[in-house]
Formats: structure tokens, sequence, C-alpha cells
């Protein structure tokens, strides 16, 4: 085992040389001109998603409230009787005889 | 370096970036771009050094206002190319395609004098190191992201297990475990070419 250790242990000094080799590597001139660059372009989307993200934050924050009223909402159409112009017109004048469009604007 | 700019320490242009100073930042590529090059050339393929190592600096860009320690800097845009590397391996293995190519018998002869006693001998022709160079990648290739991080990190660049910990931001036990069994894979592998190709066994 000691020997296989110390086999092994040759091939990783012979390879740290090579590697050693590799980091050798010089900028290239236009490197920090990308780099900042691409920053720059980062600011100028966050400051145009900034609207967007706050709309998105504002839409999560209400979200509980929203689906609050919506169940309100259900409650009371379930619940409550609507009566259309239509029908208080023709309760009023005894329902009696039917009521056309000309009439009931008239 | 000015004196002036080296006068400025990494820390107090960092306060200017986080003040909405972006063009300061510059002057910290222009410090460590070479460090950060360094360091992600060792672990990356040689066409995509530049490409990881302007992700590690829009990284650092993003990621500013997390430094806790002042003063480190440094050490903390190495962890990011570390990690950077590690991301980039874990991509490219999940898509790659099994390597089909073999060792030629120069690189045989080289992983056979490499694991022998004898490996003064390997770098008595320069043409060796190109051997050397391809057994590398060809061994490398063959271990998942995490083993070849590890490998590199441990075996090959010499880092204590602390220091791997911290910069791949895994645990100390992590590190032992996935140090031993890559190491393990590696004698496996090297074990399984030497008696396909009847490589010379290694000493005992």
């Amino acid at each position: 085992m000691g020997s296989k250790n110390h086999n092994l242990n040759n091939l990783f000094k012979a390879l740290h040389a090579v590697y050693s080799e590799k980091e050798n590597v010089q900028p290239d001139i236009h490197f920090k001109n990308d780099v900042m660059r691409q920053i720059r372009g980062l600011e100028q989307q966050s400051h145009r998603g900034a609207f967007f993200q706050m709309m998105e934050q504002l839409t999560w924050k209400l979200a509980p409230a929203t689906a609050l009223m919506i169940l309100i909402c259900s409650y009371a159409l379930m619940n409550f009787e609507f009566i259309s112009d239509w029908q208080v017109l023709q309760l009023i004048t005894n329902g009696t005889e039917e009521i056309g469009l000309f009439e009931f604007l008239t | 370096m000015s004196v002036l700019e080296k006068a400025i320490s990494d820390d107090s242009i960092i306060k200017q970036v986080l003040d909405g100073n972006i063009n300061a930042f510059e002057e910290l590529i222009t410090r460590y771009q070479g460090y950060v090059l360094s360091i992600v050339a060792k672990h990356a393929q040689a066409e995509k050094v530049e490409e990881i190592a302007q992700e590690v600096f829009i990284l650092a860009y993003k990621s500013l206002n997390k430094i806790k320690k002042a003063g480190s800097f440094k050490s903390w845009l190495s962890a990011i190319a570390v990690r950077s590397c590690y991301d980039y391996w874990r991509k490219h293995y999940r898509s790659r395609e099994i390597p089909i190519s073999e060792l030629s018998s120069k690189q045989k002869d080289w992983l056979d004098k490499a694991i022998s006693d004898r490996s003064d001998e390997i770098w008595e022709k320069e043409d060796r190191q190109k051997e050397a160079k391809q057994v590398l990648d060809w061994l490398l290739t063959r271990l998942n992201a995490a083993e070849r991080m590890v490998i590199e990190l441990v075996y090959i660049e010499g880092f204590s297990v602390e220091e791997v910990s911290k910069l791949l931001g895994w645990s100390s036990a992590k590190v032992k475990v996935r140090a031993f069994r890559a190491r393990q894979k590696l004698q496996r592998l090297i074990k399984e070419k030497g008696n396909k190709d009847g490589l010379q066994k290694p000493q005992s």
C-alpha cells in the first residue's frame, strides 16, 4: 500500500510540474473593458427592471388581500339575490303585461 | 501599480462601488485579473479561461455586499474563481460525451515511468512534457467534477484540507472523503490501464 501511494505521489509530482506551467496566462488587453461593459450592462438592466421588480414584489405582497377579496365577493355573489332594473319595473307595473324595450325607454 | 493606487485599499474601492461608483470596480479588475486568470487557467480548459474569469469578476461585482471580513477580498475572489471552475466542470460533464480517446504508446510510456520509481527520467526530454499534459487530461476527464477539483487542489497543487474546504465551501470531512475516493479511483484507473496495456506494475 505504501509503495502504491509512493508511486501515485510520483505521478502527482510529475503532474504538478505540468500544472505549474498552466498558470502563466497573460490577460488580454480587452479583458478589463469586456468585464466592465458587461457590468455596466447589468446596471442598466437593473434600472430598467427595477419598476417591474417593484411591481412583482407588490403583487406578491397584495396576493393574500386579493385572495381574501375574491373569497368575500364569491360569498356575496352566492348569497345575495340581484334584481335587474327591468325586473324592478315589471314588479312596479304589477308584472302582468309584457314590457318591451320601447315602453321601457319611454 | 502607482504609489497612489497602492495606497487605496481594496476595502475603500469596494465601498466606492457599493456607494454607486461602478467605475471604481475597474481598479479591482486591474489588480486581480492576472491572479484570477492564473487560478482559472489551472482548473479549466484553455479556450474557456477568459470566459470563466470574466464570469468570476461579474459574480464578484454582484456579491460585493456579501464580503464579511475587511481585507479579505483576494481570498474571497479566489474562492469564487475555484467554485466557478467547479461549476464549469459540473455543467461540462453533464453534457459531455464519454471520451473514447486512448493513450498513445508515448503517453503510456510516460505514465509507466511516472508511476515507477524512475520518475526523474520523465523530464529528460522536452517533448515528454507534452505527453504529461495529455496524460493529465486523459486522467482528469475520467473523474467527475468534484473528484477532479479535489485531485487538482489537494494532490497536485498541495492545498491543505482546510484551505480546500474554504475554497470550495465544503466541510473538511467532505473534502477528506472526496479526496480519498478520488485517489482510489485514480489508482484503479491507472491499474486497469496498466493491466490492459501491459504497463509496468507498481513496485512493491
